[in-house]
This record gives structure tokens, C-alpha cells and sequence, in this order.
């Protein structure tokens, strides 16, 4: 921003300090800064909402100290990635309603931004999302997830998502008989 | 490293509630955590899935949580209409949102169900 001649330097100190206030530092568990739009970052997190008007936001850098680095990134670049983006008609007029869909779908940018994650990054994502209370953004991760699940056996989907069966044999025959229905043309 | 079964509860809602029925259903047998995630499903939409009488019976008998929106098709084969009624009675103490029911009947049968926090959408399909 171009400063006026003439001013003070008062002036200009405080006009650099209003331009920082545009955005608010978070500091990942292992010690990484990044930089945030403040006005998404209090949009589309709750909790971020929440910080910034409590004023427990800090300047050198505000700990999230259960988001790691990779996490805490995507988080970062989604924000500033919706801070710029113009919402589509479609995502503007989708209240929620169990007639169409009760949930809105991903915006063709958010599909993008997911599909180019990786399983473990899609997951910390997702926990990141849900610890900072980002709905939209735990909208697109899980449907992501559920994207990956659809059409697959139960052995598939405990291979991809690298989940440990921890039924009992006995159990598994049990639920395998109450949802027979599900399971017919197996 | 992040291992799916380590996502919260309600995270596992938000991914079995965007999923068919039926793969919901199927995720039950995933693990322990997913098995209670779908006994505890926020939202039944019957008409995701292929789903008959008996389906539907042992989904909400099985179920032990509340339920926000339920979606069910009636569908009247030769003459009978299945007992709706106990159904609804089932939901009924699952502090429903909204019950959107459609009947391939002509008329609708008397189920009731009104109650503050529950909306009944109630509409007849005509006959093919």
C-alpha cells in the first residue's frame, strides 16, 4: 500500500499495523508459522472464530499444538484458497433441506484440493477440520471419504484406510446375520 | 500416521450419512468403532438402498441412538401395506426432525406422528 507524503511516521506505523491485522499467524505442533486471511480463517472455523474475538490470537504465532505441520498447511490453504474464491449460485441458495441432499455438495476447487491429498493427509485433514470446527471443510474431507468407501467389501476398506478389525469372530458372524440384507450377494 | 479408525464419532457419521444404506450397513462389520457409528446413524434414507420389510425392521430395531431425518418409501405389494405404525413408533422415540414418508397407494393411511420437533411429509404417489 502506498503511503501519502507528508504523514507522519505515527501514521505509517499504524497503518502497517492495520494491514497485519488482515491476518492471524498459527503455529503447527512441530513449530511451523503460517499465515492466514482473517476474515476466512473466523468464516470458516469456528474456533479460529472464536480466538480472534476472544483476542487470544498471538502475533509471534498462535499454538495449535494438535495439528502438525502438513495438516496445519492444507488447513491454511484452503482457508486462503476460500477467502478468494467466489461462491457459486448453487452453494449460496443450498440451504439445508432433506428433500435435495442435507448436505451441500463440494465445489469443483474443493474436490480438486482433496483429490490431490494423500490417504494420511486426507485423514489428518479431516481431524484438523473437526478440532478447529470447520464445518465446509469436514463437508468436503468426508465426502471425499465416503467417495473412497462407496462400491467396496469391508476387506478392501480396511486395507485402504488401514483399519484393524478388532471384532471377535463370533461377533462378526452376529452382524453379519442381523444385516443379512446387506449382505446377500456377497 | 493417521489410520481412519481413529476419527471421532461424529466424524463417522458425517462419512456413513453420505453413503447408500446399504454401504453404511456394510461398514458396521469394519471394526468396533464403525459398528457403533452405524447403530447410532443420524440419518436413515430407506430409498438409498434397496431395502424391503424385513431390511427396514432390523435397521430400526438394531438402531440405539436419535435420529435427525428419515426418508421411507412405502411400497404396497399385493394388497398388504406393511405396519407402518410400528415404524413410526420405533422413531418416535428418537427425537426426529423430519419424517418424509411416500406411500405408491392411492390413499394414505392414518399414521400419526405429530409431535414439536417432528415435521411429517406425507404424500400419496399414484398407482403405476
Amino acid at each position: 500500500m502506498e503511503v501519502d507524503k507528508g504523514k507522519g511516521e505515527a501514521e505509517e506505523t499504524r497503518k502497517v499495523a492495520e494491514a497485519d491485522r488482515d491476518t492471524v499467524t498459527l503455529k503447527s505442533s512441530d513449530g511451523k508459522l503460517f499465515e492466514v486471511s482473517k476474515e476466512a480463517a473466523a468464516r470458516l472455523s469456528t474456533v479460529l472464530a472464536g480466538m480472534i474475538a476472544g483476542g487470544s490470537i498471538d502475533d509471534n504465532g498462535t499454538d495449535l499444538k494438535q495439528i502438525g505441520s502438513e495438516a496445519l498447511e492444507n488447513v491454511v490453504d484452503y482457508c486462503n484458497k476460500h477467502a478468494n474464491s467466489i461462491p457459486s449460485a448453487a452453494l449460496i441458495s443450498s440451504s439445508i433441506s432433506f428433500n435435495t441432499a442435507p448436505f451441500k455438495e463440494p465445489e469443483e476447487w474443493e474436490r480438486k484440493f482433496v483429490d490431490r491429498l494423500s490417504h494420511d493427509a486426507l485423514f489428518d485433514l479431516v481431524e484438523a477440520a473437526n478440532f478447529l470446527g470447520m464445518e465446509r471443510l469436514l463437508d468436503v474431507t468426508c465426502h471425499k471419504i465416503s467417495e473412497m468407501m462407496k462400491g467396496k467389501s469391508p476387506d478392501q476398506i480396511r486395507e485402504v484406510f488401514n483399519i484393524k478389525n478388532d471384532y471377535t469372530k463370533e461377533e462378526l458372524e452376529e452382524i453379519r446375520q442381523e444385516l443379512a440384507w446387506a449382505f446377500y450377494d456377497d | 500416521m493417521a489410520i481412519v479408525s481413529d476419527l471421532p464419532p461424529e466424524v463417522l457419521d458425517l462419512i456413513l450419512v453420505r453413503l447408500p444404506l446399504r454401504d453404511a450397513a456394510r461398514s458396521s462389520v469394519l471394526s468396533v468403532a464403525w459398528g457403533q457409528s452405524w447403530r447410532q446413524l443420524s440419518d436413515l434414507d430407506f430409498t438409498s438402498s434397496p431395502c424391503d420389510r424385513a431390511a427396514i425392521d432390523a435397521v430400526l430395531l438394531s438402531h440405539s441412538g436419535s435420529v435427525r431425518h428419515v426418508r421411507l418409501e412405502v411400497t404396497v405389494t399385493d394388497g398388504h401395506l406393511p405396519n407402518v405404525q410400528t415404524w413410526v413408533d420405533a422413531l418416535s422415540k428418537k427425537m426426529l426432525q423430519s419424517l418424509k414418508l411416500s406411500f405408491n397407494a392411492p390413499s394414505v393411511p392414518s399414521v400419526l406422528m405429530e409431535g414439536q420437533d417432528t415435521e411429517i411429509i406425507r404424500h400419496s404417489v399414484q398407482k403405476q
